[in-house]
């Protein structure tokens, strides 16, 4: 089995090469090598993650703990650890530090650490709950780290165990590298990564059962699927015109994405990041039960929440609270109470319905899905290739509240995870943009030691470069600086004058007036005016916006501005 | 094959020289007696345990191996009265050893041997001073020291063996002539540190011995040795220093 010394080797390397051409190469050539049957927690492990991501398993050791434990491993008083931590503001780098100040000597070298065993343990640190857990899993934390053999490989496993490894493989990295290793078409990987939310998974059926396994590999109920993701589009027309003339729109909610898993009684709600969302939202689960009609079913859906007085949605923000909810559900319920709107079905009694026509699946949702008042009922659908009508139905839906509409091609099959333009977002206003934090600069004067001013960037898909779109000082308190500081310290990769270079690993929203063509950034355009609205806390940095959406929303623009007067 | 009687609070003792380095040990028997060896989790201490069966009412064993969760056994253990007989009855069927004290009787499941760390070898030490005094003495010392600092220095120097700690702050020293103690022979001076949190560990046995004799170097493990079971039993702890330079 492998060491897990080996791992942090490539860790290593991984870190000293910024080219994500290198570092699929890097990872095709290493996981090559792995024997199969140990390819699914090597290859969940350098993505940074401990489990699958369809896997709600948490190891669950606090910050607080972690110091304690660096403590107890490195014979070094907490107080040391904590001053550690405070100039590396990140508790691997602090392992690491800690451990090269060890002052305890041993009798014996410690046994290497097998990436199994560390599996393991983590494991069972997920398991162990109730009463003293807390001491609990920290000791079996310590019973592995003692074992850590040099300071890096302490950082690691640390870092890790917070999954918070800063030089892990994205995951669209990891997708290539697996292609690679197995010479099977990345889309079919990718297909694959989307059905099974399984990097690991995937990377073994590659191996073993090449292009043919990854092709059959299917979606099943209580495992959370990448949901399809809309493009924007100018107007109803292009929606039209990308459609074939003919497509069906539907409101857009200004909710939130929600995945509907049933298996006769049981339950299980998802979010687009496939966090289990079950358990915050009771009244969700009990429309589910009462409305939906086939025994295994899943469903992509919109959860919204309508204010009772005026029968207007509620904006998303107020949902956003529901769904983080742990404690006091019931309060919370009852302050917003939530409707359900399905509008897709992906799998129903047994069978995906994946490569149905939405034609098709529409009419199986509508099958499935009694109505129960406002609650729970399809989302209203129009199928059209009048334009007058859809944009009626867009006007309405403005003025009822909603965001705009969805325009889908009846045609299309369901393709998780999948941004296309078989199904586009048509709204009143443009998108703002979520783009990764790239470099930032200290501020002077009362904001002396904080960050304050930002360069913002999107992906470059093709070159896996981040490409600069400009630089964003306005929009958030003090407060928000102050903690947006703390958050980029540790991702701190070199600093020149007073800018510091981060690892794109913080998104953040940014609203702005326009996208204008500029020499000044390597991305060749600006945003002009631009805003921060919020970090983006439920996209993982894999969901930056690529430059390609970069050029959709400034095609859209450019489209405006050549046909004044048009309304989307 | 293994039966047994003994005082319940001088096994209580024995078992837990060994228990406040390690959550499980495999324990080795023979018809003469037990012992163990261990290692803590970190390889910085380290415990020999040797009980005589002369330290038993009556014992009966034939050569074998146990695993015991020492935290279940303590536990077990801590429910007895002081002047309580401890019937130990090891059922080689079930393989759990079945434990009857003052009416009660437990039935422990024991650990299978092999998924217990295998027992380190002991290094044999030749130390250029070697200490004797009662335990009590060292718990003192300890105490105060873990008042001000984490770890301690435990030295000889002309003759007087000295116990010291430094904090940020404050500074503890404790210092035991000759003559204060049973014993002490030493070829010069020698100095060597100590983390406190083992040390702390270590006394909650040793500070109950009348005689513990240390073997100190410099910067070198120090080795701590005592009676138990009434002079029937040994236990030897070694632990690794820490270097004293920052």
């Amino acid at each position: 089995m492998m060491l897990f010394k080996e791992l942090v080797d490539v860790y290593e390397r991984l870190k000293a090469t910024p080219s994500r051409l290198e570092k699929t190469a890097l990872i095709a050539g290493f996981i090559s090598q792995v024997p199969a049957d140990d390819l699914p927690v090597i290859v969940t492990f350098l993505t940074g993650r401990i489990f699958p991501e369809w896997d709600q398993r948490k190891t669950g050791i606090a910050g607080q703990s972690m110091i304690k434990i660096i403590s107890s491993i490195t014979h070094n008083s907490e107080a040391l650890v904590v001053e550690s931590y405070k100039h590396t503001g990140q508790l691997g780098l602090t392992a690491e530090e800690m451990f090269a100040k060890r002052k305890q000597q041993t009798f014996f070298e410690p046994e290497d650490v097998t990436v199994k065993e560390l599996y393991e343990t983590f494991a069972q640190i997920a398991r162990a709950s109730g009463a003293g857990s807390a001491t609990k899993k920290q000791k079996i934390l310590i019973g592995i780290l003692n074992r850590a053999t040099t300071p890096v490989e302490a950082r690691y496993i640390v870092s890790l165990a917070i999954e918070n490894v800063l030089s892990g493989a994205k995951e669209g990295v990891m997708e290539e590298a697996i292609a690679r290793a197995s010479a099977v078409p990345p889309e079919l990987v990718r297909r694959a990564h989307m059905l099974t939310s399984d990097l690991g998974e995937t990377a073994r059926i590659a191996r073993l059962q090449g292009a043919e396994g990854l092709a059959a590999i299917t979606i099943q109920p209580m495992r959370p699927v990448r949901p399809m993701l809309a493009q924007n589009v100018a107007s109803i027309r292009e929606a039209l015109d990308e459609m074939g003339g003919t497509a069906e729109f539907e409101v857009k909610y200004d909710g939130a994405r929600l995945q509907i898993h049933k298996r006769g009684d049981e339950v299980r709600l998802y979010s687009r990041r496939l966090e289990d969302l079950t358990d915050a939202l009771p009244e969700i689960v009990g429309y589910v039960r009462q409305s939906v009609t086939s025994d295994t079913a899943i469903l992509d859906s919109e959860c919204i929440a309508i204010d009772r007085a005026t029968g207007r949605p509620i904006p998303f923000q107020n949902i956003l609270t529901r769904l983080r909810r742990i404690y006091k559900v019931e309060e919370a319920r009852a302050q917003f109470p939530l409707n359900l709107r399905p509008f897709d079905v992906l799998y129903h009694n047994g069978q995906s319905l994946l490569e149905l026509p939405l034609r098709e699946r529409r009419r199986v949702l509508e099958t499935i899905v009694t109505p129960l008042n406002g609650e729970c009922k399809p989302a209203e659908g129009l199928i059209t290739a009048d334009e007058a009508q859809a944009q009626e139905m867009f006007g309405a839906s403005i003025r009822s509240g909603n965001e705009g509409l969805m325009g889908k091609d009846l045609n299309a099959t369901y393709t998780p995870g999948v941004r296309g333009k078989k199904m586009v977002k048509i709204k009143s206003v443009l998108d703002t943009l979520d783009l990764a934090i790239v470099s930032a600069e200290w501020g002077h004067g009362r904001k002396a030691g904080w960050l304050t001013s930002f360069e913002v960037a999107c992906l470059d898909e093709h070159s896996g470069d981040y490409l600069v779109l400009g630089r964003v000082a306005s929009g958030f308190s003090d407060e928000e600086l102050i903690a947006m500081t703390e958050r980029l310290k540790p991702l701190i990769t070199g600093e020149h004058g007073r800018i510091a270079d981060v690892s794109p690993d913080v998104i953040v929203e940014v609203k702005f007036e326009e996208i204008q063509s500029s020499p000044i950034y390597n991305s060749g355009y600006a945003l002009r005016f631009p805003r921060l609205v919020r970090v983006r806390e439920d996209l993982s940095p894999e969901e930056v916006n690529t430059f390609a959406r970069v050029m959709n929303i400034y095609n859209i623009q450019q489209r405006y501005v050549s046909k004044p007067g048009e309304q989307p | 094959m293994f039966k047994a009687v003994i005082n319940a609070e001088v096994f209580k003792d024995a078992i837990e020289a060994v228990s406040t380095l390690v959550d499980e040990a495999k324990f080795r028997l023979t018809k003469d007696g037990m012992s163990a060896r261990a290692v803590d989790p970190a390889n910085v201490a380290m415990v020999a345990f040797d009980v005589n069966a002369k330290a038993f009412d009556t014992f009966e064993a034939t050569e074998g191996e146990i695993g015991i969760d020492l935290v279940r056994f303590m536990d077990i253990l801590g429910m007895a009265s002081k002047d309580d007989k401890l019937q130990l009855n090891l059922n080689e069927e079930t393989r759990k050893l079945e434990i009857r004290t003052g009416g009660l009787a437990y039935t422990l499941s024991l650990l299978d041997p092999s998924s217990i760390r295998k027992e380190p070898k002991v290094p044999s030490l030749e130390l250029p001073a070697k200490i004797v005094l009662n335990g009590t003495e060292l718990r003192r010392a300890v105490k105060a020291a873990e008042k001000v600092s984490d770890h301690m220095a435990l030295g000889v120097q002309d003759k007087t063996f000295y116990v010291e700690a430094e904090g940020d702050l404050d500074k503890v020293r404790l210092e035991i002539p000759e003559s204060s103690l049973v014993s002490l022979k030493s070829t010069g001076n020698v100095r060597s540190l100590f983390s406190l949190d083992y040390l702390n560990d270590i006394v909650k046995s040793l500070g109950k011995a009348e005689q513990v004799s240390i073997d100190l170097g410099s910067d070198y493990p120090v080795k701590f040795t005592f009676g138990i079971a009434g002079g029937n039993g040994t236990v030897v702890y070694l632990l690794a220093p820490r270097i004293e330079s920052e």
